[in-house]
């Protein structure tokens, strides 16, 4: 004790202390309880059969067990959801970077550009899903119609029967739906660099590609940390999307890990048994791995980020 | 910036109006399915116009969805989830980067784990179970608590980092002059976060417009509470067994209205940062 | 050490106030006095009623203005939709509910959760159940652990649709030039592989939504049973499941889909989608339950003529009954307790010939052969008595697919990617996945008695 003491009084100032936590006290206790507090119970749930109703029985690691070595079909979803993953990034982040850069001046066409690319953001999921469906489907769909008369095909592609096209489908609409996002917090970004910096690099007489690489780049570094993690954890925790537009089919192919969770936790019409034991055994081993991949991620990225 | 028209600067606007074209696509397909029937929105894909425009579909969803109080009851919780967001935010943004307290990087390390759980509507029950105990289960207080308080990791996470590019010889020429560690947030910092407070108003506005199975939940016993979008997407089962996708579109149309307004004229306060409330090193 | 200490503190807050929470509860409930029965009081009643809304609204104002003002209570009526189940289950946590709510497949849950009161310990509750088949209520749609929660009310059949209109378009008619009703599964292909045929890329044969989690089971499986003797993979003769013998019936799915006879995009078609193109005149044949004829007459009307099929046959195989599903409309909530006397005059109006007798004539739900006899009018809906005629059927336990836990895939996935062409081996699919709930029914600790009967004759005589 007398050797904490001791650390506290010189690492620590003590009324900072105490405004700090006075301060952030309010959000503790909030998130412990409307937050932290069903974490644990998804912990607590994936040691043992419980079944959303009677009293939960400790089954040790079964549900652990079940979740490594008998459900390949948990792997296979985990699998897709880094396809999906890759390809919401790989798209999404470099347009959202491009785009947020040049419409980032003060006129009134980006204004427009902004509340335009902002727009299918605030679509509920669930018209998403219809439109998209709607668009895409095979037999009288626009989009399969415009390719079919502009020669680009000769019959109607098939969206959704078509495993690969499918999770294509999923990750298009996706990034079309978080776009706008991604694009407002880079602005945010954007605006918080000095622009003195850009104006000292055009008297040095830096291009425009220049200026973009060895400024925007490193000084947006921060915030592009943030955006990527960001956008990574959710595309890795689609879930609804997913659910009103292919609902995993054909067969399974285009099932994410959170639909696949989700539908142990409630399982529809089919049956009133939840699995929640085995369901959070599964929540538990992705928020695993999710974690490993962030730890890995924000490793990496910190050296990028510390040039500020 | 000169505004001459260069080849850079044509390409630049052929590039983002096509792109602007595909987005808006889908956008200005679902305004005008909003005028079609139910059948026809399901079955005539291929045709971008409606047959015949159905204005019933809107006047049906306006009262079926209540919209006047619906709407109101929207604006009220929306308004204080943003005005209390962008405090826990700000707060805890300030706090976690700048602060210097034991624990600081446990309660940190599980604030952050807990982004990996994704919980969805299985925290509901026990939301529930808290929130009765707390008495707030039964209004729309409830659903702003548990959003305020129940902590947005992104929103606290671009917070801190947008703190972070704030010099520390800022907060220490206060520290000198006096300010205590409060004061430093409230006079110093919190004036230089505007670009962030349009952000996270932004960003929670979105979330609590569109939130639904809380609210859902916690207005179920007093229907005159309900918030818009739970009316919207009850419209969705305003008919028999199948889905009235007709009115579900005419009310998201009229719900997307409110919000665009309010992204119109944050983006006016984005843009004012752009000019002052960049952060001179 | 200081780390760990502050993360206790951290879940201690959460878990002290969570325990606090569970003492509270009880005194809340006992304090409350009964009720008194001179001034009004509400009573509540929540589901999600599709097709029944309508009817449900005007029935429910009938009664406020009648009986409700003579027994001083206030009926109100909430309609929900896809969330339901979340609501209901989020408010009885809460204890938040109605005096009345629907229970869908949750009866075990809520039972066990003491959130819904059995009819055996209410006043006058015995005298309902009286009034049931003993048999009947034995499922475990009405009755757990020995005490009855609810009584069958309505009863529900499924059966295959054709669009006769698209069928004489095809050709396919009999000598009277009337669009011939498919009787068996081979008829169902064969017609189909007319339609797609002559359709010309605009008319396929038939509809299948694949996106719906539960087609298997409520598109599929239940109008299958006619034909396999099985009821959604249950054999309440053997007391186990029998999936195998869907393999007739899935065997010919897959032929069709291999063929292209399925409406393009299958995987991707919900319920809706499949009704609206169906209604059009896209689509030949589709599945369908007694709950659709509010749809074809209200939402997806069809243009031209439409007929609902007798129950479909395999050829040259033994026939079978086709599968009744009866289904308790409301059971008593936690909170009636409170209100017990003005909470049962409303739940025996609902059971009620009051109720049913209007609701078969509204063509909103099938209630049992009793009450249908009293009718005075005819359903108003298209199709509706099709559905209500229920003499070659019989009325089905509960299978146990609700209350075991399967590892694996369920029946719904399995079908699905056999139908796809995913999985090749039907029978080792389709034995699998017989191993795999025979062996979550075995480990359970439900009494196989339950859901078994050697009185229970399948086949048509």
């Amino acid at each position: 004790m007398s050797f904490k003491k001791e650390k506290l009084g010189k690492r620590y100032n003590k009324s900072e202390v105490t405004q700090s936590y006075l301060m952030i006290s309010p959000m503790i206790i909030g998130f412990s309880l409307f937050t932290l507090y069903p974490l644990i119970l998804i912990v607590k749930w994936s040691f043992t059969n419980y079944t959303g109703f009677g009293t939960p029985e400790f089954v040790g690691l079964e549900n652990y067990i079940r979740t490594f070595t008998q459900d390949p079909n948990f792997w296979e979803a985990i699998l897709v959801t880094f396809q999906i993953t890759i390809a919401k990034l790989g798209i999404g982040i470099p347009l959202a970077l491009v785009i947020a850069v040049l419409i980032s001046t003060k006129s009134k066409i980006n204004t427009v550009l902004r509340t335009v690319y902002f727009v299918p953001s605030i679509i509920s999921i669930s018209v998403i899903g219809l439109i998209f469906y709607i668009l895409f489907e095979p037999y009288r769909g626009i989009v399969n119609q415009m390719m079919i008369n502009s020669g680009m095909i000769e019959r109607s592609l098939p969206w959704f029967s078509n495993p690969t096209m499918a999770k294509g489908l999923v990750s298009m609409a996706s990034i079309w739906n978080t776009f706008g996002i991604d694009m407002v917090l880079i602005l945010t970004g954007l605006l918080s660099i000095d622009k003195s910096i850009y104006e000292c690099a055009q008297i040095d007489g830096a291009n425009r590609a220049q200026q973009f690489f060895k400024i925007t780049i490193p000084m947006l570094a921060p915030v592009l940390q943030v955006v990527v993690l960001m956008a990574m954890l959710n595309a890795m925790k689609i879930t609804d999307l997913v659910l009103v537009l292919t609902n995993g089919q054909p067969g399974g192919k285009t099932e994410v890990v959170m639909t696949y969770i989700y539908k142990y936790f409630f399982t529809g019409e089919l049956s009133a048994v939840q699995q929640y034991g085995y369901a959070s055994s599964m929540s538990v081993v992705t928020a695993i791995i999710l974690g490993i991949i962030t730890v890995f991620y924000l490793k990496s990225s910190a050296k990028k980020t510390e040039i500020y | 910036m000169n505004r001459k028209f260069t080849l850079g600067t044509v390409l630049k606007f052929i590039f983002l109006g096509a792109l602007a074209v595909i987005f808006l696509f889908p956008i200005v397909y679902i305004l005008l399915a909003s005028f079609k029937s139910n059948t026809e929105i399901l079955t005539a894909g291929n045709k971008i116009l409606p047959e015949k425009f159905v204005f019933d579909n809107y006047k049906e969803a306006w009262e079926l969805a209540n919209f006047k109080q619906y709407l109101f009851n929207s604006v009220y919780m929306s308004f204080f989830i943003v005005i209390g967001s962008i405090m826990v935010a700000t707060v805890s943004g300030y706090v976690f980067e700048r602060g210097n307290f034991p624990g600081k990087k446990i309660i940190f390390t599980t604030i952050i784990a807990s982004m990996f759980i994704s919980v969805g509507s299985i925290s509901l029950y026990p939301q529930v179970q808290i929130a009765k105990f707390l008495g707030i289960n039964a209004s729309l207080w409830g659903v702003i608590l548990i959003r305020i308080f129940g902590m947005n990791v992104l929103q606290f996470f671009i917070s801190k980092n947008f703190v972070k590019t704030i010099p520390k010889e800022v907060d220490e020429a206060a520290k000198i002059d006096g300010c205590s560690f409060f004061r430093i947030y409230w006079n110093i910092i919190l004036p230089l976060l505007k670009p962030l407070i349009a952000t996270v108003g932004l960003l929670s506005f979105r979330l609590a417009w569109n939130d639904y199975l809380l609210p859902l939940v916690f207005t179920m016993g007093s229907p005159k509470n309900t918030p818009l979008i739970v009316g919207v997407i009850n419209l969705k089962n305003s008919g028999e067994a199948a889905s009235s996708w007709n009115l579900m579109l005419a009310g998201t149309t009229m719900s997307i209205v409110p919000m665009l307004v309010v992204y119109i004229v944050l983006n006016k306060y984005f843009v004012s940062g752009l000019t002052s409330g960049a952060v001179k090193g | 050490m200081k780390k760990l200490l502050s993360f206790i503190a951290v879940i201690a807050i959460a878990t002290t106030l969570f325990t606090g929470c569970g003492e509270k509860k009880n005194t809340a409930s006992n304090s409350s006095a009964k009720s008194d029965s001179s001034k009004v009081e509400t009573i509540s009643w929540w589901g999600n009623y599709g097709g029944q809304k309508a009817f449900i609204e005007n029935i429910v104002k009938e009664f406020n203005d009648t009986i409700g003002k003579e027994e001083k209570i206030l009926l109100e009526f909430k309609n929900f939709g896809g969330d339901y189940n979340d609501v209901i289950n989020a408010a009885a946590i809460s204890g938040q509910g109605p005096e009345l709510h629907k229970i869908n497949n949750m009866m075990a849950k809520h039972a066990s959760n003491g959130w819904i009161l059995p009819l055996d310990d209410v006043p006058g509750g015995k005298d309902i159940i009286a009034k049931y088949n003993k048999d009947e209520l034995k499922s475990t749609s009405f009755s757990l652990n020995g005490k009855t929660f609810g009584v069958p009310m309505q009863y529900m059949t499924y059966r295959v649709l054709y669009n006769k209109d698209v069928f004489k378009n095809a050709g396919i008619v009999d000598e009277n030039g009337e669009a011939k009703e498919p009787k068996t599964w081979q008829d169902i292909y064969e017609y189909s592989k007319i339609i797609t045929d002559k359709g010309n890329g605009k008319v396929f044969g038939f509809g299948a939504p694949l996106k719906w989690d539960s087609y298997a089971q409520n598109g599929l499986a239940t109008q299958a049973t006619s034909a396999t003797g099985v009821w959604r993979g249950f054999d309440f003769n053997a007391g186990k499941y029998n999936f195998a013998a869907y393999k007739p019936v899935l065997e010919i799915m897959t032929k069709m889909y291999d063929e292209g006879l399925f409406f393009p995009g299958a995987e991707g078609l919900n319920n809706d989608s499949v009704r609206a193109h169906f209604a059009e005149g896209n689509i030949g044949i589709v599945t369908g339950a007694s709950w659709d004829v509010g749809v074809y007459n209200t939402q997806f009307v069809p243009k031209g003529d439409w007929g609902v099929c007798q129950p479909i046959y395999l050829e040259g195989q033994t026939k079978y009954k086709e599968g009744i599903k009866s289904e308790a409309i409301v059971v008593l909530g936690k909170p009636a307790e409170k209100k017990i006397d003005k909470a049962m005059k409303v739940y025996e109006f609902i059971a009620g010939e009051d109720f049913f007798v209007p609701a078969y004539e509204n063509s909103s739900w099938i209630p049992s052969s009793d009450l249908i006899a009293k009718a005075t009018k005819e359903p108003d809906r298209k199709g509706f008595e099709d559905f209500a005629t229920m003499d070659k059927g019989i009325n089905m336990l509960e299978e146990p697919t609700g209350v075991i836990t399967v590892k694996g895939d369920n029946y719904n996935s399995v079908f699905v990617k056999l139908i796809l062409g995913l999985e090749k081996d039907i029978d080792k699919s389709l034995s699998d996945l017989d191993n795999r709930y025979n062996a979550a029914f075995n480990e359970s600790d439900l009494n196989i008695d339950d859901y078994m009967s050697k009185d229970f004759k399948i086949e048509l005589e």
